[in-house]
């Protein structure tokens, strides 16, 4: 029997996803790459680098948000102008409400409705989700549904994410939603009588201004046990970008919290593997010292910077935990905001499901 | 030890016994006053602005808690709450008389109006599950006090076995096990990514007709705590946080638990704008809300009860305010070791002053214009006899600034070359200046000179718009400094300035952190009634008094909320975060009035009055061109 394929141990970085996207694909069947219309000049990169290889049908999204600033409407506008003239014909965009006239959640769940019939519409040997500038309530259950399919329709699964350490994005902040929620597909069993007792662990991105959003998240959440928040280091171009989140969120995990700095989690910022690898030995360590005596839960919230999240969405997918995120309802902007130029991104991430 | 000040909502607090000494009694008496059994035997809506304290009544009522609380009764921080718990009708005989469950209606419980079915199962699918869940969480409230399964009888409604036999009442067993059964194949549907189209439903026909809540009456323990004794409790299910429910579910489960025919106690309670935005913004008139009226149907199906809404009467909420502050100080070792037991001890109310360059500015201002508008010696010493006795020199200034820059107002122009005439040599005077004026010309003040407004308990607890949650965000900063002043061994109590500096940064850091839906937006809408509120504050002849603190549009302006849904939105999520107070139908001058009022944490960052009624006039169309993107 083989061994099932690995994504994390087999995941491409940098040069060698640039080489992977540009010969992988060619000659080969059809191909899908869902999208997303972002404002970022990282969410085209991916996109163009496949833009010369006749199989590959581009599905985009357009995740519409109930308050955005018109420039930051122009800086999108130009984007999805910027793809038609790299994609022409090929390029099809759909629409999707990120919430509704409530204020609801609805990403994940109208997302997957409309990616499972492109999925559906012709037979695809490979698909390509670039999860570049696509939100993470939208672009995780999509993951988790292509790897789904992965399995049944014997299609190759590629997760590509792109990002740079000065984004592209400066001047605009998000503003969040008041409503958290379960990822769609990833809320597991953990709000069943069955985990009512469970013991809960919650491990969650740190973010420069988050205290509201961490108290929200955190009182959802029932207050949990146990907090261990993930500090990036090395951090970007920014090396004491840790330690000032830890100083300007101190209430929240000291006081509110009550943990101490034994319960930080130091994870490479621009590597996702690395918050996997921590998160699976937090896990299975404690899974192993409470077998027996007490059901334990271990809950992800992605909050900061997108491949930290990545390293989330792959420990959520193998070790089958709970994602709950509070979602962007629209920008503000804070400075001067100009469209930032297509430059090779300073990283670049693969990680490919195959069908064992 | 839990510092209170800085847990910035009781939900943080997992454990009861942590819990109840931070409760206080006096809005948990406020709520059950008069016949509260009505509260009990029918539908009943509760609403409040969030902090208001709906969630913390919720989880006191809850079995668990009433159970810690009943275990402490001794305890003399517990024995008031008892006591008011007792006159509700929760407790009786230190037993506790309702098995209450806090179910909160997260995003999973909207989710359900997302699934690709008709309307009806929808709501079906909504009512299970919250069914299901409320027997779990009932028999888990037991099984937490050590009350075994076979311990608990269920008394139902219906005269015939049919009834008992669907929901399984006689085993005890297998009535939990249908409740879970019911859970997880709606949360099944619930996390499928794409969910099974309405035809392949058919294996969920019992889970879209669960409802052991029309059947179930009571809930008797044998043998409570082992002394032999059978308890009869009244079930209770409490949804939290029902403004999260599509507005499709809210009226669905608004005709569900009106039904006279379900027994059980049953309570929503909800942010205000879960009610129709028309209700919504009535309920802003406080004593609009629905009462029970014996006689009519609203009364006899359902009640809406607010949680210490805006009042005209801020007294009742300075009470409150005061045992919150002497209950949380009382956690804290370092206070009572000091023997310090009443936040408003700590708080100087002492009138500050300014400094003597300052106070020279000022009177030489005075001196100028009593030569200008030749008012006569006599005239001011009147007005001086008339002003607060305690009042300092500068505030005194203030008001003679204001009331000789009114006189210049009133006196006709002169001739350069000419002096007074003889009958504008005496003005009359002053028969009394009102605690109004002087507020006006301390703001004044603050604004010239920086001189302290901010200060004493009663301010702080004013400005925390009747919300508890916002007077412990505002006082935990004071609180704070106090320990810091003990620690160093000094004396436990703040100047005016220290209080004042500390509730502006504190008021202003909020803001500066406001992050929910529209928050930009919100904040140009605040920012510019601000504006212009300082800037008829700041008019030397105080025309309002102690200034304005709202921006009033004529009432008929509204109707451009019905046509506008993005202003409509804007304003909604600044009403429910306290931004703005919204107060319809206002007289004044013969017109009726919308007032936008500025909540306290602008109020304090602008620099404004609490008081009530000073309104800029404007129009609605103002509004909209300032959030406009």
């Amino acid at each position: 029997m083989t061994k099932p394929f690995d994504p994390v141990k087999s995941a491409l970085q940098g040069r060698d996803v640039i080489e992977y996207l540009d010969t992988h694909f060619k000659g080969k069947g059809r191909t899908l790459f869902i999208g997303n219309v972002g404002f970022s000049a990282d969410a085209v990169f991916c996109a163009s680098r496949l833009a010369g290889v006749p199989n590959v049908d581009f599905r985009f999204i357009f995740e519409r948000r109930p308050d955005v600033p018109h420039q930051v409407d122009e800086l999108a506008k130009a984007r999805e102008d910027e793809l038609r003239q790299l994609l022409g014909a090929r390029l099809v965009i759909e629409p999707i409400d990120v919430c509704a006239s409530d204020g609801a959640p609805l990403a994940g769940r109208h997302t997957c409705v409309l990616t499972d019939r492109w999925l559906k519409s012709a037979e695809y040997t490979d698909v390509v989700v670039d999860a570049t500038g696509m939100s993470r309530s939208t672009c995780f259950p999509v993951v988790k549904q292509m790897v789904d399919h992965s399995r049944a329709l014997k299609i190759r699964v590629h997760l590509v994410v792109a990002d740079s350490d000065g984004n592209g994005s400066l001047g605009i902040e998000s503003v969040s939603g008041e409503r958290g929620d379960w990822i769609h597909g990833f809320q597991s069993d953990i709000e069943t009588d069955a985990k009512s007792g469970a013991l809960r662990l919650w491990v969650v991105q740190l973010k420069e201004g988050a205290g509201p959003v961490l108290n929200r998240l955190f009182t959802d959440l029932k207050t949990p046990n146990e907090v261990c928040p993930i500090v990036p280091f090395p951090a970007g171009r920014v090396p004491t970008r840790g330690d000032r989140l830890l100083f300007d969120l101190r209430d929240r995990w000291i006081d509110d919290w009550g943990e101490s700095p034994l319960s930080l989690i130091y994870a490479d910022e621009s590597d996702p593997t690395d918050v996997f690898r921590a998160i699976g030995e937090l896990h299975a360590a404690r899974q192993d010292s409470l077998r027996g005596a007490v059901d334990s839960v271990t809950i992800l919230s992605p909050l900061g910077r997108r491949l930290p999240s990545i390293g989330m969405l792959l420990a959520a997918q193998k070790y089958e935990l709970p994602l709950y995120y509070l979602e962007t309802v629209g920008y503000k902007v804070t400075g001067p905001v100009k469209l930032a130029c297509g430059t090779q991104p300073d990283h670049l991430w693969c990680f490919r499901f195959l069908p064992s | 030890m839990i510092n209170p000040w800085h847990k910035r909502a009781n939900e943080l607090i997992r454990d009861p016994l942590a819990l109840l000494p931070l409760i206080s009694p006096q809005p948990v008496r406020q709520f059950f006053s008069g016949d509260s059994s009505s509260l009990f035997d029918r539908f009943v809506v509760i609403v409040g602005s969030p902090g208001s304290g709906k969630t913390t009544l919720a989880r006191l009522l809850e079995f668990s808690t009433l159970s810690s609380a009943l275990d402490a009764h001794t305890r003399s921080e517990v024995r008031p709450l008892i006591d008011a718990l007792n006159s509700a009708g929760v407790i009786s005989d230190l037993k506790p008389r309702v098995l209450g469950v806090r179910l909160p209606a997260n995003a999973q419980y909207r989710a359900i109006w997302e699934l690709p079915y008709s309307e009806d199962i929808r709501h079906k699918l909504l009512r299970s599950l919250l069914q299901a869940r409320a027997v779990l969480g009932w028999l888990r409230q037991l099984e937490g006090e050590r009350v075994a399964l076979n311990q608990i009888e269920l008394i139902t409604t219906g005269t015939g076995d049919a009834e008992r036999t669907a929901i399984h009442a006689d085993s005890l067993d297998q009535f939990r096990m249908l409740a879970r059964e019911t859970e997880l194949r709606i949360f099944k549907l619930l996390s499928a990514l794409v969910p099974p189209g309405e035809a392949e439903l058919a294996g969920y026909t019992s889970s879209v007709t669960y409802d052991p809540l029309s059947a179930l009456s009571a809930i008797v323990i044998k043998d409570f705590q082992g002394t032999g004794e059978s308890i009869e409790l009244r079930p209770m299910l409490m949804i939290d946080d029902a403004h999260e429910l599509h507005a499709s579910q809210f009226q669905d489960l608004d005709l569900w638990l009106r039904n006279r025919e379900v027994q059980i106690a049953r309570w929503v309670l909800t942010r205000v704008d879960s009610i129709s935005p028309s209700e919504f913004r009535r309920t802003q008139l406080v004593d609009d809300i629905e009462t029970p009226l014996p006689g009519t149907s609203h009364g006899r199906d359902r009640l809406i009860r607010t949680l210490l809404g805006r009042d005209q009467n801020r007294q009742a909420f300075r009470l409150v305010a005061a045992d919150i502050g002497k209950r949380y100080l009382a956690q804290l070792t370092v206070f009572a070791n000091k023997g310090v037991a009443s936040l408003a001890d700590a708080l100087s109310e002492a009138q500050p002053s300014l400094t003597s360059t300052d106070i020279k500015n000022l009177r030489d201002q005075v001196g100028a214009l009593s030569t200008e508008t030749a008012v006569s010696q006599s005239s001011l010493e009147a007005l001086d006899q008339v002003l607060p006795e305690n009042a300092p020199e500068d505030l005194r200034l203030a008001v003679t600034r204001i009331f000789l820059n009114r006189e210049a107002l009133r006196t006709p122009q002169r001739s350069l070359f000419s002096g007074p005439s003889a009958d504008e040599q005496e003005e009359s005077s002053p028969k009394k200046v009102g605690a109004t004026l002087v507020n006006g010309a301390a703001l004044q003040l603050l604004h010239e000179f920086d001189r302290p407004f901010y200060f004493g308990f009663t301010r702080l607890a004013d400005a925390s718009n009747q919300n508890i949650e916002q007077f412990i965000s505002l006082a935990g900063v004071l609180v704070d400094e106090l320990e810091t002043l003990i620690v160093r061994s000094k004396p436990p109590r703040l100047d005016a300035r220290r209080q004042h500096k500390l509730l502006t940064a504190r008021a202003t850091k909020i803001m500066d952190e406001w992050d929910f839906p529209y928050a930009p937006r919100v904040r140009r809408l605040v920012d510019f009634i601000s504006e212009q509120c300082v800037e008829i504050t700041r008019r030397p002849n105080a025309p309002l008094g102690d200034g304005a603190n709202a921006f009033g549009v004529p009432q008929d302006d509204l109707k451009l909320l019905d046509q506008d849904t993005d202003l409509a939105q804007v304003i909604h999520y600044a009403l429910a975060y306290q931004a703005i107070v919204m107060v319809e139908e206002y007289s004044c001058k013969k017109r009726q009035w919308c007032l936008f009022e500025l909540g306290g944490i602008p109020s304090i960052a602008a620099g404004l009055t609490f008081s009530r009624g000073g309104f800029v006039e404007g129009r609605m169309s103002q509004l909209k061109q300032q959030i406009d993107r």
